[in-house]
This record gives C-alpha cells, structure tokens and sequence, in this order.
C-alpha cells in the first residue's frame, strides 16, 4: 500500500508547488546540487520501473535544444568593440537552463505512470467546482474519440499520395481537415444529446460559489486588486 | 505558444495564476451545465487540431487557433485551455505547472479578445470576403495577442535581460502568425459550405 503522498492527487499538487519554488531559487549552486539529486532519483526510478531510458533522453535532448538557442540569444553582445561575451546573459542562461532541467526532471519523477484516466481520477478528488471536473471528463474522453479520427483522416490523406508542402493546396487541405474536425464534434453533441434525452436525463444545475450573485464582485474586486498589485511591482 | 518553466519569477508566477483563476471562474459561470459537453468537444477538436503540423522550410511549425477557439466558446476558453495546456503539460511536457496560469492567460485572453470584437459577426450571414477577413482577423489577434502578451509578460518579469529572448520569441511566432490567419479563414469558409448551423452556436 502506497503512502497516501503519493496519491495522485497530491502528486499533481506537489508537482505545482515544487515548479513554484524552484522558480524562486536565483544561486546556481543549489539549482546545480538539485538537478543531479533529481536527475539521479529519476534515473534510479526509471530503471526500477523498466522504462527505456532512450525515450527520456531523447525527449530531454529535444528539450533542450530550446536551451540551446536561449544561450545562443542571450551569451553574446554588441559593443563598441564589436561583437563581446555577455556575462550577464551567460549567468540569466545558466539559471533558465538549470532551473528548466530541473522541472522537468520533478515533473516526470513525480508524474511517473501517470494515465489519462488516473488523471481524470486526480482532478476530480482535487477542490475544484463541479463544472470544471465535469468538462474536464468530457474533454479528455472526446480528446481520444477525435484523436482518433484525426489519426484516420491523416491516413486516408497519406494513402491517397497528399504530402504537406507549405503551399496554397496544403493550407486548403489542413482547413478542411480542422473543419471536418468541428463537423464531427458537432454531429458528437447532437448525438449524445438525443441518447440523453431519450434517457430523460436533465443537466442537474448545482448550486456552487460560481453561481451565487456575489460572485462576480468578488472577480472584479480580485482584477482589481492584480492590477494594482501589478503597477506597484512595476514601480 | 508555451513559456517554459523555469524562466519567469515567483511573482511573475504568482500574477498569472492569480489572473487565470479569474479568467476560469468567469468562463465557468459563463458556460451552462447545458453546454457543457459542446464545450468539451471544441476544446478537444481545437486540442486536436493544435497537434496538425504546417511544414515551413526544413521545420514545421504546429497551429495554434486561439483565436477561432475564441469565437466558437467565449470566455468557455479559459477552462478549456486549462485543461489542454494541463494534458499538454503531463503527456508532452510542454510548458509547465507553475508557469500554467501565465500561459493560460497568454493563451485565453487574446481569444476571449477575439470573442469580444468579432464573436457577433458569427451570427450573421457573411459573404465569402467577409469570412475570410474574419478568420484571418482571429488567428491574427490570437497569436498576434499571444505574442505581445507574452512579450510584456517577459519584459516585466526580467526587463532588458530578456529583450533578445523577447526578439526571439517573435521572430520564431512569425509563420504561425501567418499560417494561423490563413488556416482560420479557410476553416470559416469550409464550415459556411459544409455545416453553416455550426457557425451561430457560438455563445
């Protein structure tokens, strides 16, 4: 029996918080000290689990070619003298580079195995109104119908010789292609309408914070307030 | 179009979610129980097409539609993108979680923008030139909108030390800007043909 810690749940919520701290740590030291204890913990994991590491290796690298052109922007200048290193840039590089390595490595050490349906099961034990859960469901389980018919129309376009060029005949197949995409989903709303009506279902409107009239000036006085926060941080 | 993790600060962090959890309540109270599952299948088909990649020189570049997610949900978006961004998040590790409520507001707002100014076009019926400057419009605003919003957002939180990386967002959003405009428009114009009714479900 695994510790209720490591419920999914909560690993979502560690995950967040985690990604937040890390953002807050400027000494490259410590960024440094943390990603090869991370890395090292993911390693071990990914090993223990029987996971191909090439896969994860391959997606870091892909990751950081991202990094690659920030220090390829940010590590030069130009000056009187012409073309210079910039320390300064060198040193805002190091600390992206460090800290995006770094998230990324909590973020597949904490979310290891984690499915689309897990994941719909973590959401909904999260504290979240009941609509935001409910849409949640829906638009993962249509995510997996449409992807579905995505993967088939990509296909059917390989199978009748259509290669992808960036010309006008490309953009008009991609529109259809997206359109056709809306279509179906259309024809999806209709269909499960009917299935529940027939069914007598009613959208149960349950009474949540969102909907109590107050509400809306507890939003408004919420921006409200962002922006003020906003212009004194400025200043 | 992600920031990644790790280059913005604490408060930067903070600002953005504060600001996206506003943005989800509005759109949540905005959407009826009612329409909750029409909602979840544009969110789904606009998470679909979002994977479509565009082949621009030796790369490819992938769509991002915010603006026609704008003019089909409304404020619907903010929970929407939520959710795409948080999917995107675990399964492709794009972005990230602390950084999610920054780029859902880079994301959402310059579509509920979309909304705002051309969503009451939708309910008329246009001609073919008319759509096709509507859809160009939406993808224009919505990644164009991302893109400044972006920008501020690391011109605030790091200043002149971002300024290239800020050039360099730009420059690399420039044929999605473009592609996004004119794929928009061409999918305005299938669905006039195709499945008019589909055009005045918008909120």
């Amino acid at each position: 029996m695994k510790p209720a810690i490591f419920q999914p749940h909560f690993r979502l919520i560690f995950t967040f918080v985690l990604g937040l701290s890390v953002s807050a740590i400027q000494n490259p030291q410590w960024l440094l000290s943390l990603l090869c204890l991370t890395a090292s913990a993911l390693l071990v994991v990914l090993i223990r689990q029987g996971k191909p590491l090439a896969f994860y290796l391959r997606r870091a690298l892909i990751f950081n070619l991202f990094t690659l052109l920030i220090w390829l922007t940010l590590s030069w200048k130009i000056s009187e003298n012409g073309l210079e290193w910039h320390v300064a840039g060198m040193h805002t590089a190091l600390l992206i580079t460090l800290r995006m390595n770094l998230i990324l490595c909590t973020i597949w050490l904490w979310l290891i195995n984690m499915t689309d349906s897990i994941l719909v099961q973590a959401v909904s034990k999260l504290p979240l109104p009941d609509k935001l859960i409910h849409l949640f469901i829906l638009t993962v389980r249509y995510i997996s119908l449409l992807g579905e018919l995505n993967r088939q129309m990509a296909q059917a376009m390989k199978a009748r010789g259509f290669q992808p060029k960036f010309n006008r005949r490309t953009f008009s197949v991609i529109a259809q292609r997206v359109a056709l995409l809306l279509i179906q989903a259309m024809v999806q709303v209709e269909k499960s309408e009917m299935a529940l009506k027939a069914r007598g279902f009613r959208f149960a409107s349950r009474s949540s914070l969102l909907d109590k009239p107050w509400w809306k000036t507890v939003e408004i006085s919420t921006a409200l307030l962002l922006i003020i926060g906003i212009y004194y941080a400025q200043r | 179009m992600h920031i990644s993790e790790g280059i913005l600060h604490s408060q930067t962090l903070i600002i953005g979610a504060t600001a996206a959890v506003i943005g989800v309540s509005v759109g949540l109270r905005k959407t009826d129980y009612e329409r909750l599952p029409l909602t979840a299948l544009f969110a789904a088909a606009f998470f679909v097409a979002g994977t479509i990649h565009v082949p621009v020189g030796i790369g490819s570049v992938h769509l991002i539609l915010n603006g026609m997610a704008g003019l089909f949900l409304g404020w619907a978006v903010f929970p929407a993108f939520l959710i795409a961004l948080l999917l995107q998040v675990i399964f492709f590790s794009f972005g990230g979680f602390a950084v999610l409520g920054v780029n859902l507001c880079v994301m959402a707002l310059p579509a509920v923008l979309v909304h705002l100014l051309l969503g009451r076009y939708l309910q008329q019926s246009l001609s073919r030139a008319r759509l096709i400057l509507l859809g160009a419009s939406a993808g224009v605003i919505g990644v164009g909108g991302a893109a400044l919003l972006a920008s501020l957002i690391l011109a605030f939180d790091g200043g002149k030390a971002y300024y290239d990386l800020i050039r360099l967002l730009i420059v690399t959003h420039i044929p999605v800007f473009f592609i996004d405009g004119i794929i928009s428009a061409g999918v305005l114009l299938t669905l006039n043909k195709m499945s008019p009714a589909l055009l005045r479900t918008t909120p």
